[in-house]
């Protein structure tokens, strides 16, 4: 038996492909998850998954705010008002206005775009201008980051979301949704191309700015990757060399990077497993995925993953369901490197403590490596 | 590089107008909540917002915010229905007020305040709001 190691000792190790005292159990336990615990019960994401037995992992953008404003006197305003309870947030330019409409999600999930800020060819003209206009504001929260350390402790570790996504998946989650992003993208390719290169510019120096001035040791960018949204031809065209780029850009400053690609990754696979990366997060099995964690740990000799334990499990009405795939996970990737076990995406709502609960026992008693 | 510097030094001089003592009273700031609120700017909106503390000793307890007719009032207890209702600590609470937890990600995403129902209603409160600078808070 190795000396037994902390959650972050733990966390680090596995996705540095180190060795491990036993498999680390670090679940994307979120306020959606929380929502469907007894109201009394802890709800701090870092409090709620100590109290189950988790090693910590917590996705909150933490120490540097890094976004894209408009230049003053460009010309270009941002306009933020709110609608009937949603918020609806765009640009203001010379040739005309994009917005965008959010609303909150049901059940504590985030909230969530009903619509999108570019539809049409013009509105993509109109972003494209918006872009240009902008400049890199960073702003200094670190004292927020002490406050979740000190809490966190030693327990785990505290990533940092604020990275963003990938320019083509930004459009597809938030800016213009599935199908306008791929009318766009045979609309106006020329354009639609221009405006990818420019925001992929934009997202290196604000990796750039942010990772050299963050405290924060692992990076996370929330792809959502999936063939259900983009081909392997897409994947290779508009993510696989743009996530090389970030990683570069983050191992120079010393940090890890692990992309969260919570969907249907089979046929992607040849084309994930040489990324420079560091890990792959949130690996989701039938049936919200297509792939077995153990399948994943086998893609590349370089590649940590974590996840594979899909929410029709989590969701069982007999913690058992979740302590026997616990096992399973555990025994089929026994003996590899990089290999953390995790949840298929976020935990479901609706998922009991006593599930959850049942893994950590599972961890317990056959996890050790 | 100059505009960096401009920004850092304008938010560090922002952070020096907050301030809230550690032993503070959340009612007393919850109270003062209509004194800042801005009647053009919610029109005709209704919106009830209710700030329920926990695990904070004396102040501990349930506080309801609510914007009708273009008035805002803060009365104690919990309404039959609300917009919103937020499930913190008063030390939460604190960092909310003093800027240090900005409203828009940090109390959902750490899970620092549970929402329950709709939670751009917060945001949304303080949308409404013209917050003097000898307030010396950020937020409500």
């Amino acid at each position: 038996m190795k000396q037994e190691m902390t959650g972050k000792e733990r966390i680090l190790a596995a996705l540095r492909r180190q060795p491990v005292d036993r498999i680390p159990w670090a679940p994307l336990l979120v306020p959606y998850t929380i929502a469907g615990f007894p109201k009394h019960a802890p709800h701090r994401v870092a409090e709620a998954m100590r109290t189950v037995g988790c090693d910590i992992w917590t996705q909150a953008l933490i120490d540097r705010v890094g976004i894209w404003m408009p230049k003053p006197k460009s010309g270009v305003e941002a306009i933020k008002y709110f609608a009937e309870g949603d918020l609806v947030t765009g640009y203001k330019t010379p040739e005309g206005a994009i917005t965008q409409r959010e609303a909150s999600g049901c059940f504590g999930s985030m909230t969530i775009p009903v619509d999108y800020m570019i539809t049409t060819p013009q509105d993509l003209r109109i972003y494209r201008s918006v872009l240009e206009n902008s400049f890199l504001y960073t702003a200094d929260i670190s004292d927020h980051y002490d406050w979740e350390a000190d809490f966190v402790g030693q327990d785990g570790v505290i990533t940092d979301v604020g990275i963003g996504l990938t320019p083509f998946q930004t459009f597809v989650e938030f800016l213009a949704g599935v199908e306008n992003t791929y009318y766009l993208l045979a609309d106006e390719p020329v354009l639609f191309n221009e405006v990818m290169d420019l925001m992929h510019q934009q997202r290196l120096l604000q990796i750039k700015e942010t990772a050299k001035r963050s405290k924060a040791e692992v990076f996370v960018n929330s792809e959502n990757t999936s063939w259900t949204t983009m081909s392997p031809a897409i994947y290779e065209k508009y993510c696989a060399s743009q996530l090389d780029d970030y990683a570069d850009i983050l191992h120079a400053y010393g940090k890890l990077h692990v992309v969260h690609m919570c969907g249907k990754l089979s046929c992607l696979a040849p084309l994930i497993a040489p990324g420079r990366f560091d890990a792959v997060v949130d690996i989701a099995p039938p049936p919200a995925g297509d792939t077995e964690l153990w399948e994943a740990a086998l893609w590349s000799p370089d590649l940590a993953v974590k996840g594979g334990i899909g929410c029709d499990v989590f969701l069982s009405s007999d913690p058992r369901v979740c302590y026997d795939k616990a096992c399973e996970i555990i025994e089929n990737t026994r003996g590899q490197l990089g290999v953390l076990l995790g949840s298929g995406d976020s935990i479901p709502h609706g998922t009991s403590m006593e599930n959850l609960r049942a893994i950590s026992k599972a961890v317990e008693e056959v996890g050790a490596c | 590089m100059l505009k960096q510097f401009l920004i850092d030094r304008m938010l560090k001089q922002k952070q020096k107008e907050v301030h809230v003592d550690e032993d503070y009273s959340v009612q007393a700031y919850l109270e003062r909540i209509p004194q800042y609120f801005n009647a053009e700017k919610a029109g005709n909106r209704c919106l009830t917002v209710v700030y329920e503390i926990h695990d904070s000793g004396d102040n501990d307890g349930v506080w309801t915010v609510s914007i009708a007719k273009g008035q805002c009032a803060v009365a104690p207890g919990e309404p039959e229905r609300y917009d919103v209702l937020l499930y913190l600590t008063a030390e939460t609470y604190r960092r909310i007020l003093t800027g240090q937890m900005e409203i828009t990600k940090m109390p959902y995403a750490t899970g620092a305040v549970r929402f329950f129902g709709n939670q751009l209603a917060h945001q949304e409160l303080n949308a409404y709001l013209t917050i003097p600078k000898d307030a010396h808070i950020a937020a409500v």
